[in-house]
């Protein structure tokens, strides 16, 4: 086995025991990294000497016996975290030279449990797509077939911790984005609950949705990683004030029978591929042939999530990127005058699918249409969340595919917006009810003539995130899922 | 619904980005089948539905004390600036 193919935990217990050391496998990752990332894409900045660093103080305090949760693990950042002294771009030409003066929480969180910054890596620009085709950086390959997408946004994440160019990444997640290429990818990805990470530092899209995450090739990772990254902070006043658990220790503590699983019959409709459907019902009766009772459950506004994501989504982008200006940091192209300036900076700064949904939100939060929009929509938004609360009182969790079918192929739905983003069906409602979901392998088909992975989604209420983590490691050890080979 | 490039044209002022003529054809069709899709809402009855704006509600989200902190030096935040003179931005003549 090489050193880059240790997960998080197997690499902190053999650094902790000092079997290697953490210069050791930041140097093998890097390695990996420079040999792959010409065809996968993965990572947009990679600062040697920064994760070297960091990688000897990790092994000093080794030395002097002074570990820390996750001491020396190199791990992979989207490049929407800001990461203080190393470039953060969002992917987008309008930052591609921003060298962020601070750091966000997420990532300092992960540098205090001893965390490396191996790299940051690729994703849509400003988090908006499905298939990572919208990065100013070009598009992320696939490692289980080079013609497709990892899905997006977090399309650089996923495709590096499924081809081993590091052990786990964060990613962020406002309509899937975590979930769909985690499920494209063959790995594990978990939106928590809204809240349960902090949002400061953190590149912003949708604010109310926005939710930063974890990409792990198993659960137990999954959760340790998401356990060092999450917790209550001040700078972000929505953040939730709750202590944070212990998840990765207490992974076992599952009681499969009796457990109570919702299959929303709303989500079990045509588009969905019949293969990723058996799959789903396969993965369904290795819980039900150990006690758990499949319930059929109805979220009767699921049609209008959508809809409802693809108006308060773009109305909050559209507020959010206006501080693009061109004056204080990011790209400037000069006019003849200050209008001029800031029209010039923009139109070259963002890319096509960001233009689109700045201008989508600029029209439905205008006036005369804002009630019948924006209102609207935060109307349905109410509606959808209440679905999710009814469908709580009866289960404990809700299963569903993750995607209507595995990986497309890159440029597959690059023209038409409305197709890409229904792409994202079984997964945004999550995000407008603010719900932790995650994906994980569930099995792998035949499809266009690849055989590609499919993930298994599982939502639970606010704050469930354990018992999540509890039945995606029940689900884990229930599957025979082969991760792509190294 | 049909958004025409007179429109498309008035929500480029509105975002401040410039559209050449064939990127405002583009909107113009891209933007109409997002505006049909998104239309689908009108639909859904929601007489007597608070709008929601966040999933987390104005009382559990409080203010932090108002101190003064060190984090942010001019001469770190000043870095990124695509102009600077004598640690100032320098931005376009907005006086005439």
């Amino acid at each position: 086995m090489e050193l880059y193919e240790l997960g998080l935990k197997e690499a902190a217990n053999k650094i902790k025991n000092r079997e290697i050391t953490s210069v050791e496998l930041t140097k093998a990752l890097l390695d990996r990294i420079e040999e792959r990332n010409g065809e996968i894409n993965a990572y947009v900045t990679v600062d040697r000497d920064h994760a070297l660093k960091m990688a000897e103080e990790s092994d000093k305090r080794i030395r002097e016996g002074n570990p820390r949760l996750i001491e020396g693990v190199p791990l992979g950042i989207k490049d929407l975290f800001c990461t203080k002294d190393v470039r953060t771009t969002a992917c987008s030409h309008i930052l591609d030279n921003f060298v962020p003066p601070y750091e966000s929480t997420v990532t300092e969180n992960l540098w205090k449990a001893g965390g490396v910054l191996l790299g940051k890596t690729n994703m849509d620009e400003f988090a908006m797509g499905s298939s990572n085709e919208t990065s100013y950086f070009g598009p992320v390959k696939n490692p289980w077939d080079l013609t497709r997408t990892p899905g997006g946004s977090s399309g650089g994440s996923a495709a590096a911790v499924a081809d081993y160019q590091c052990p786990v990444a964060t990613g962020s997640d406002t309509g899937g984005s975590i979930r769909q290429p985690a499920s494209f990818s063959g790995i594990v990805g978990i939106k928590p609950t809204y809240g349960r990470c902090s949002r400061f530092g953190m590149v912003a899209f949708a604010s109310s949705l926005d939710q930063a995450g974890v990409f792990a090739r198993n659960v137990e990772d999954a959760a340790l990683m998401l356990r060092c990254m999450s917790g209550y902070d001040p700078k972000d006043s929505t953040s939730a004030d709750r202590p944070i658990e212990n998840y990765d220790e207490k992974l076992d503590q599952l009681e499969i029978k009796g457990m109570k699983i919702g299959l929303p019959k709303e989500y079990f409709i045509e588009g969905l591929d019949p293969t990723v459907k058996q799959i789903i019902d396969d993965a369904i009766k290795n819980f039900t042939d150990k006690g758990a009772e499949v319930v059929e459950i109805s979220l009767p506004h699921t049609k209008y999530a959508v809809p409802a994501y693809y108006i308060v989504a773009p109305a909050e982008a559209a507020a959010n990127l206006a501080r693009y200006d061109g004056m204080r940091y990011g790209l400037r192209v000069e006019g003849d005058n200050l209008m001029d300036t800031y029209m010039k900076t923009r139109t070259e700064g963002f890319g096509t699918e960001v233009k689109r949904r700045i201008m989508i939100g600029n029209y439905t939060l205008s006036s005369g249409y804002y009630d019948a929009y924006y209102t609207k929509a935060q109307r349905v938004r109410a509606l959808i969340t209440k679905d999710f609360e009814e469908a709580f009182k009866e289960v404990d969790f809700i299963f569903t595919p993750t995607t209507p079918t595995p990986a497309f192929k890159i440029g597959g739905k690059v023209d038409d917006p409305v197709q890409m983003y229904l792409n994202d069906i079984f997964t945004v409602a999550t995000n407008l009810a603010g719900l932790p979901g995650i994906s994980v392998p569930a099995g792998k088909m035949d499809y266009e003539g690849a055989n590609l992975p499919v993930g298994l989604q599982i939502i639970g209420p606010a704050f469930s995130e354990q018992n999540l983590l509890n039945a995606a490691y029940a689900h884990e050890k229930m599957t025979n899922f082969e991760l792509l080979k190294a | 619904m049909s958004i025409n490039s007179e429109t498309v044209n008035k929500l480029a002022k509105l975002s401040a980005l410039k559209l050449d003529e064939a990127t405002t054809a583009e909107l113009s069709h891209d933007l109409s089948n997002i505006l049909d899709f998104i239309s689908q809402l009108s639909e859904v009855s929601t007489d007597g539905v608070e709008p929601m704006a966040s999933t987390v509600g104005s009382s559990v989200t409080p203010e932090r004390e108002d101190k003064v902190t060190a984090e942010n030096d001019r001469e770190n935040l000043l870095k990124n600036s695509p102009k600077q003179e004598m640690g100032f931005f320098v931005v376009p003549r907005v006086v005439e």
